[in-house]
C-alpha cells in the first residue's frame, strides 16, 4: 500500500502540471476565415495549475481559490493523511481522528474532475462547434483521485480487521 | 530532561511535518521533471503535425472559391547568387507578381509590386471579411483579387511567382497545388527556389455559407 501511495503522488503531480483541457473556439465552416481575420483565438491548452493561475490573473480570485483548495490542497492533504495512517498502522497506534480525516478529505478530491466533466458536456452545446477537449492530464488527475479513494478504503478495511 | 516512558507514542507533530514535507517534495519532483522535459522539447513540438482545427476546412466539390497569393516573401538573392534586378543596389529588389493557371489556362495575373522582398496582394480581403462577419452588408463579390475557380478535387492549380523585368520575367518560384491540398483561409507554402514562403488565401465565393454565422 505504501507503493500505491507513492504512485498516487506521481499521478497527482502529473495530473496537476500536464495538459488537462483544450479550449477550441470555432465558428462552423467560417472558422478558418474568422481565425485568419483574427476574430477567434487559436486553441488554448491548460493544465490544472495553469488554469488556476489564469483565473487569478483574470481577477477570478474566488473561483481560483475554490479550485486551488479542492484540486490541489485537498488531494495533497489526503495523500499526506494516508501516509500518516499507514505509518501509524505499522506502529500499531492510529490516532482516532485520522481515519475520519482521510474519509472526509477523500470526499472532495474528485470535485475538480467533476467540474471539468461538466464543462466538457456543456461545451458540446456551444455554437459553431466550439468545444472543450479533455487532455490526458485530466485522466492522470482522475486516476490519482480514484486510486487514492481505493487506497483509503483498503487502509480502513485493514485497520478495522486488525482492530 | 524527563525520559519518555516505554510504549508512549512519539509526538505526532514532527512525524506529520516529515511526512508532509516528503510528500510535497515527491509531488514537486515529478512535476519539475515533467516541466523540465517539456522545456527541452520545443523542436519536437514545432515539428508536431498541426491539430485538425488548424488544418482548415477542405474545399467542397463544385463550389466556387477565390484563390490568391496573399503574401510572398522572396529571398534577397537569386539561387545562383545574382541580384534580381540589374542596376545599382538601391533598385536590386525584385518586382514580383503572380499568375494562377488552372486547367491549362492562365486564369489570373496580379499587378506587380515594385522593389520589394515581401509582396502583399490582399490588403483588401481581410478588412472586408471582417466587416462582413461583423454584420455589415457587404458581398464577397467585391473582392476581385485572385483567381475564381470551381473546386474539382481531381484538379490542381499552378502558381507562378515572377519578377517583372523589361525583357524576360525571372521565375521566382513555381509550384502546383492539388485541390485536395487547398484549405479555406490562409495556408503557408514554403519555397524551394527563390521564395522563402508564400501565404495562400482561399475564400468561398458564396456568401450564403457564411450568413448563418453572421450576427
Amino acid at each position: 500500500m505504501a507503493t500505491l501511495n507513492w504512485l498516487c503522488h506521481g499521478m497527482l503531480a502529473a495530473g496537476l502540471v500536464m495538459p488537462c483541457m483544450t479550449f477550441v473556439s470555432r465558428m462552423g465552416d467560417a472558422t478558418d476565415i474568422a481565425r485568419a481575420a483574427g476574430l477567434i483565438p487559436d486553441p488554448k491548452t491548460y493544465s490544472v495549475l495553469s488554469g488556476i493561475l489564469a483565473l487569478f490573473e483574470d481577477g477570478d480570485v474566488l473561483i481560483g481559490g475554490v479550485l486551488l483548495v479542492f484540486s490541489v490542497l485537498f488531494p495533497v492533504a489526503k495523500l499526506i493523511a494516508v501516509r500518516l495512517v499507514l505509518g501509524c498502522a505499522t506502529r500499531g497506534a492510529i490516532p482516532p481522528g485520522m481515519l475520519k480525516a482521510v474519509t472526509a478529505l477523500s470526499k472532495y478530491s474528485m470535485v475538480d474532475v467533476f467540474v471539468i466533466a461538466l464543462l466538457v458536456v456543456a461545451s458540446k452545446t456551444m455554437p459553431g462547434g466550439s468545444r472543450i477537449r479533455p487532455e490526458w492530464g485530466l485522466l492522470a488527475f482522475g486516476a490519482a483521485a480514484l486510486l487514492s479513494m481505493g487506497l483509503t478504503s483498503a487502509v480502513r478495511r485493514a485497520t478495522t480487521s486488525a482492530g | 530532561m524527563e525520559a519518555r516512558p516505554p510504549g508512549t507514542p512519539r509526538r505526532a507533530l514532527p512525524s506529520f511535518l516529515w511526512t508532509g514535507a516528503t510528500s510535497l517534495l515527491a509531488i514537486a519532483a515529478v512535476a519539475g521533471i515533467y516541466l523540465a522535459a517539456r522545456s527541452r522539447l520545443p523542436e519536437r513540438e514545432a515539428e508536431a503535425p498541426a491539430s485538425p482545427e488548424r488544418e482548415g476546412t477542405e474545399l467542397i466539390e463544385g463550389m466556387d472559391y477565390r484563390v490568391m497569393v496573399a503574401v510572398a516573401r522572396i529571398k534577397p538573392e537569386k539561387p545562383d547568387g545574382g541580384k534580381w534586378d540589374s542596376g545599382s543596389s538601391s533598385n536590386a529588389a525584385p518586382d514580383p507578381f503572380y499568375e494562377i493557371w488552372w486547367r491549362g489556362n492562365r486564369v489570373y495575373e496580379s499587378h506587380e509590386v515594385e522593389d520589394v522582398l515581401v509582396a502583399s496582394w490582399s490588403n483588401v480581403a481581410l478588412p472586408e471579411l471582417y466587416a462582413l462577419l461583423t454584420g455589415a452588408k457587404l458581398s464577397l463579390e467585391t473582392i476581385k483579387e485572385g483567381a475564381l475557380i470551381t473546386a474539382r478535387l481531381s484538379d490542381a492549380i499552378d502558381i507562378r511567382i515572377l519578377d517583372d523585368d523589361p525583357i524576360h520575367d525571372d521565375v521566382i518560384e513555381e509550384f502546383t497545388i492539388g485541390m485536395t491540398e487547398l484549405r479555406v483561409g490562409d495556408q503557408l507554402r514554403e519555397g524551394r527556389y527563390g521564395l522563402e514562403s508564400a501565404t495562400l488565401r482561399v475564400i468561398p465565393r458564396d456568401t450564403r455559407q457564411l450568413e448563418h454565422f453572421i450576427r
